[in-house]
Parts: C-alpha cells; structure tokens; sequence
C-alpha cells in the first residue's frame, strides 16, 4: 500500500494467508465432490425412475424437461430457494446454511458471512452474532450490520450502509443473492413498519420480483401514479403473494376510485411555520426531502421573519419585561436557520433552486459549515493509530460511511474551495493512513471495505485536484482489489 | 442529522405550552396558572377530554407532567417570547382557514378542537 509520505509494500502473512488457502481449497474441493456425488446420484435415480415408469412414451420436449431442464433447476436454483424462502424464514439456521452450501450460487467464502447475516436476520433480540470477529468485511455482513441497524431504529445508519452499497465502484462484489435476499429483508423490515419512503429508498439498492413488486406499492402509497396491469403481474410473478395481496389490492382499488388522478395525500399547509413544522414532521418519518422544497421555505421565512418581524418581536418583549429584546429576536431567527440548515442538509438534490436573498445565501453557508463541521466530527473516529485486532474490518467501513455522508453533501452544496483546504489539511493524510493501517491490520478481510474507500479517496482527490493523490490512491485500491480477488 | 433529532423537534414544536394548556397566546400570568391548576385537576380526576390536546398538527397526549413543565416555561418571559411566536406562526393559518386558536377552556370546547382542526385539514 502507498501511504502518504512513503511506499510502504503491501506484505500479507505469508505462511498464514498460504496455510488458509490450502484450507479452503479442501473445502472447495470436498464441496464439488459431495455436489458430484449427490446431483450425480439424484440425476441417475430420476432417469432410471422416469425411463422405467415412461417405457419410451416420453416425447423430445417432456425429455428435455425431465432430464435436463428440472436436474438443472434442481441443481442450480434450489438450494438457495430453500435457504432462503423455507429454512431462513423458518428460524432453520443450519438448514439455511447447508443449502448454500449446497448453492452453486454462493461462493466458498461467502457462506461465513451469509451464516452471520442468517443468525442476525433469524435473531430478533439484536445480540452480536457468534464468531463476528472473525468475519471479513463484505456486501453479505454490510447487510447484516443495516439489518441491525433498521432494527434499532438507526434508519440513518442503515441508510447510509445502503447508500455506500447502491454506489459501489465497479470490482466490488455484491454477489446477485445479497442484492436479491439480503436487501429484500431490508425492504421487508420497513414495510412491515409502514415506512414505505426508506422501503422505496432500500430498493433502490436490489433486484428481484418481491423487491420491484414492494418498491411499486411503495412508489403508489407515496403518491404516484402505479398502473394496476403493472402492480397485478407484478404480484403475480412475487413470492410471498399471500402476504402482499392485501397492500396491492388496497392500492389497487385507491387508484380504481380515484381514476389515476389522485390528488396530494396531504394539502400543502400556508404560512412560514407551519410549512416548517410540515417539512419537519417529512423529516421525522423518514420521508425524501428536495432542496427546492427547503428553498421554497426559507424564501417564505424571508418575508416572515424579516426586519419589521424583528420589531414586533422586540415589542413584545418590551411588554413582557425582557431586557435584550433586540438579542432574543435575531436568537429566534438563528433558530429559523439552524433548522433550516439541517433541512438542508438532509435533503436531497442540488443548490440549482438556491434563492438569490440574503437569506437564502446565509443558509446555504450554514448548511455548508455544518457539513463542514460533521467532517471534522467523523474524522476524529479515523484514527490510523487506533486500528488494532480489535477494530472490525466493517466497523471501520462503517466509521467511513459517516465521513462520506457529511462530505458527498457537502459537494452538493457547492463547498469545493473549502473542501479543498480540509481536504489538504486534515481528510487526505488523515483517511489515508486509515485505509492503509486498516489493510495492514486485517490484510484481506479487509480488502473489500479498504478497496471501496480508496476508490473513494481517488474520487474526492479528483474533485479537489490533488493529482498525486488521485493516482496513489488508484494504485492503493488496485492492491486492495487483487488481494479481494 | 438523524431522524430522531427531527422528532424530537417536532416533539418541541407539538408541546408548545400554549397548545398544552390550551390558552391564547396574549393569555395573563393569572389565566396561564389558573388553567394550568384546572388541567391538573382535571387530568388528576381522570376526565376523557383532558388527555389529549389540539395541535395544528394533530391531537396530542396531555400528561401532569407536560402540564407543569409548561406552566414553568411560560413563567419565563425569554422563554414565553419564543413560545408566543411559534404559537402565533402556528395558529395563523389555522385561523385563516377559519379556525380559532385554542382560547376557550372548558373541557368540551377542547374536546372538540381536534375536530374542528382536521376539519380544516390541518
């Protein structure tokens, strides 16, 4: 790895990395044989079975059905099927875990990670998984961490992890069974809460029938126009249909009697605050918010809280007695702003709809120096020294993934002169001694979550133009990416 | 910023004291601490329509305990300030939409201010 003033080798253990990949071959190799032996035996049974009962009536079509199409499917698909809608959904762990195993779905080194995921999404009580610490970082135990993190009621978190995991750079896997099951439990989690902007939000992140059918319904409860043809096949095609028919058929007579024209769920309210708590209450529950709307709401407060505003409010606290009335009303607008600001910063979109007033451009700067000041919060946690055996590979991701958060919306709020300097003060040397630690420390558990962040160290040093760093960072996430390989 | 800082503002916003105590904001001290005593009383007693309070966001829980932390708020003037201005701004629209604010007392007027709010959609 290139550290930030040196080229520092990237040395794994040898004698144990080498003693782990003669392990796994013999696992790898013990599964092909079992798989060998048993799909070996269940294809010959079938076809001694079928060609005794058929007696050569069989025609080309029924042939290739019985000893193609289904030994296929037998072999390829389910497995995975079972552990993951019959043993999983059971509480059947170690059933679960055998049929991945039986999976040629699933990679050798993902089962550990899947079995956590598994032991996390079975247990309602949110206790730590068994043999955590000795799991890699990857997209199967990132999922499992925003599993528990929904569970919590850490929506933040978890969407942040789903976030980090819909922006993966290209090498980083995300096996298609994670992105199907692992995000479909995510989704699940916050329908059954009736929280259907993060369900909307998480399935962004998968695929899958059940995901597109629930991002569907999710899209039509948030006030968007769902054809029924779309939403009805789309349940058709869906597992778990017993359990959605009630939600689609809801949904699907609200359209009926609206006729594809329905109105805004809630009428807009008038005046600067109660706007303001509106956009609140949105926030609260999880709902997506636009910059233009927080736009929109300041050039009301404009006129609502300006200088003839001011001088009521100093009059009224003439009347009541307070001395710094002038203090107590400008403490009031600065409230104003300060919650705007963090409208504004958990809003999504750009500054393209920025109002040109005085006020506007405060909060825009307010939004920007707070941002500013949650970068500087979460690089206190991105300490290189404070790596150890101790520090999880996907922790420390974690740790990341709130710097990335505050830092992505500051460049949406157009900080780049001030990302800039932080970025050559403190956020360059600072991250990157991080990642290289974190790589020295775990060697290749970590190399999933360490290629990921200096990937997106080369991304930010682009932005900023610090070439250098650009292409030392390249070349970092490159090792890492071999090393993952 | 996480979703529930955003709720607990709301949180803030829906306990404006003179929501709770349900009073009009250019109430007097001795109105203030005489309505808050007949809430207390009267949540003490156990009456259906002293549970819950009108907000121009929805109906409220009412406990003893947000009862007497608003009486204490209002006794402070910087305090009562921002109190009175969230609940003016709040009030304002709700009156336009003819609805008035929360100045009668008895415990049926209350009882059916929830409804004359949702009754105008708010």
């Amino acid at each position: 790895m290139t550290t930030v003033g040196a080229a520092i080798p990237f040395q794994p253990r040898a004698p144990v990395a080498r003693q782990r990949l003669s392990r796994a071959n013999f696992h790898a190799t013990v599964r092909l044989l079992v798989w060998t032996a048993l799909w070996g035996t269940v294809l010959r049974n079938i076809g001694a079975s079928v060609g005794v009962w058929a007696g050569g009536s069989l025609g080309a079509a029924a042939t290739i059905l019985i000893g193609v199409v289904i030994p296929a499917w037998l072999f390829v698909v389910f497995p995975s099927w079972f552990a993951f809608r019959i043993a999983g959904p059971h509480g059947m762990r170690r059933l679960a875990a055998l049929g991945c195993w039986m999976s040629p779905l699933v990679r050798m080194r993902d089962l550990p990670s899947i079995s956590a995921w598994f032991e996390v999404t079975i247990d309602s009580h949110l206790r730590p998984c068994p043999g955590w610490a000795e799991l890699p970082a990857d997209a199967w135990t990132a999922l499992a961490a925003a599993v528990q993190a929904d569970r919590r009621r850490s929506p933040a978190r978890a969407a942040e992890i789903a976030d980090a995991l819909a922006h993966l750079p290209a090498g980083a896997r995300f096996p298609w069974l994670a992105r199907v099951h692992g995000v479909e439990a995510l989704v699940v989690s916050a329908v059954a809460r009736r929280d259907w902007a993060t369900a909307a939000r998480y399935a962004r992140v998968g695929q899958g029938r059940l995901i597109r059918l629930l991002a569907l319904v999710a899209c039509g409860i948030g006030g968007a126009a769902v054809p029924r043809r779309q939403l009805w096949a789309g349940w058709l095609l869906a597992p778990m249909r017993r359990t959605t028919f009630p939600l689609v058929r809801a949904l699907a007579r609200r359209d009926a009697l609206a006729g594809g024209t329905r109105p805004a769920l809630r009428p807009p309210r008038s005046g600067a605050h109660a706007r303001h708590v509106a956009l609140l209450e949105a926030a609260a529950r999880n709902e997506e918010i636009r910059a233009d709307e927080v736009f929109a709401l300041a050039t009301v407060w404009q006129g609502a809280i300006d200088d003839a505003a001011l001088a009521v409010l100093r009059a009224r606290a003439l009347e009541l007695g307070i001395r710094d009335g002038e203090a107590r009303a400008l403490a009031l607008r600065d409230q104003v702003l300060g919650e705007l600001a963090l409208l504004l910063a958990r809003a999504d979109g750009e500054l393209a709809g920025a109002p040109a007033h005085a006020f506007g451009e405060t909060l825009v700067g307010r939004a920007r120096e707070q941002q500013l000041a949650r970068i500087r919060d979460a690089l206190g946690g991105l300490d290189a020294d404070a790596v150890g055996p101790a520090l999880h590979p996907l922790a420390a991701w974690e740790r990341w993934l709130t710097l990335r958060a505050a830092w992505e919306r500051a460049e949406q709020l157009g900080g780049r002169a001030a990302l800039a300097a932080l970025w050559r003060s403190t956020v360059r040397d600072r991250l990157w001694s991080y990642c290289c630690a974190l790589s020295h420390q775990h060697g290749a558990r970590a190399a999933w979550a360490v290629f990921v962040m200096f990937d997106w160290l080369a991304d930010r040093a682009e932005y900023v133009g610090d070439l250098v760093a650009v292409l030392a960072n390249r070349e970092n996430a490159r090792i890492a990416l071999a090393s993952l390989r | 910023m996480i979703a529930g800082d955003f709720e607990d503002l709301v949180r803030e916003r829906g306990a404006n004291p003179f929501f709770v105590l349900a009073v009009a904001p250019d109430a007097p001290v001795a109105e203030i601490e005489r309505q808050g005593q007949r809430l207390l009383s009267e949540l003490a007693a156990g009456l259906d329509g002293a549970r819950r309070y009108p907000t121009p966001f929805g109906a409220r829980d009412r406990t003893p305990e947000l009862v007497r932390v608003a009486i204490a708020e209002l006794r402070d003037p910087v305090r009562r300030l921002a109190h009175e201005w969230w609940a003016r701004g709040l009030a304002a629209p709700a009156q336009s939409a003819g609805v008035r604010p929360p100045e009668k007392t008895t415990v049926a007027d209350r009882a059916c201010g929830a409804e004359r709010l949702a009754a105008a959609g708010l």
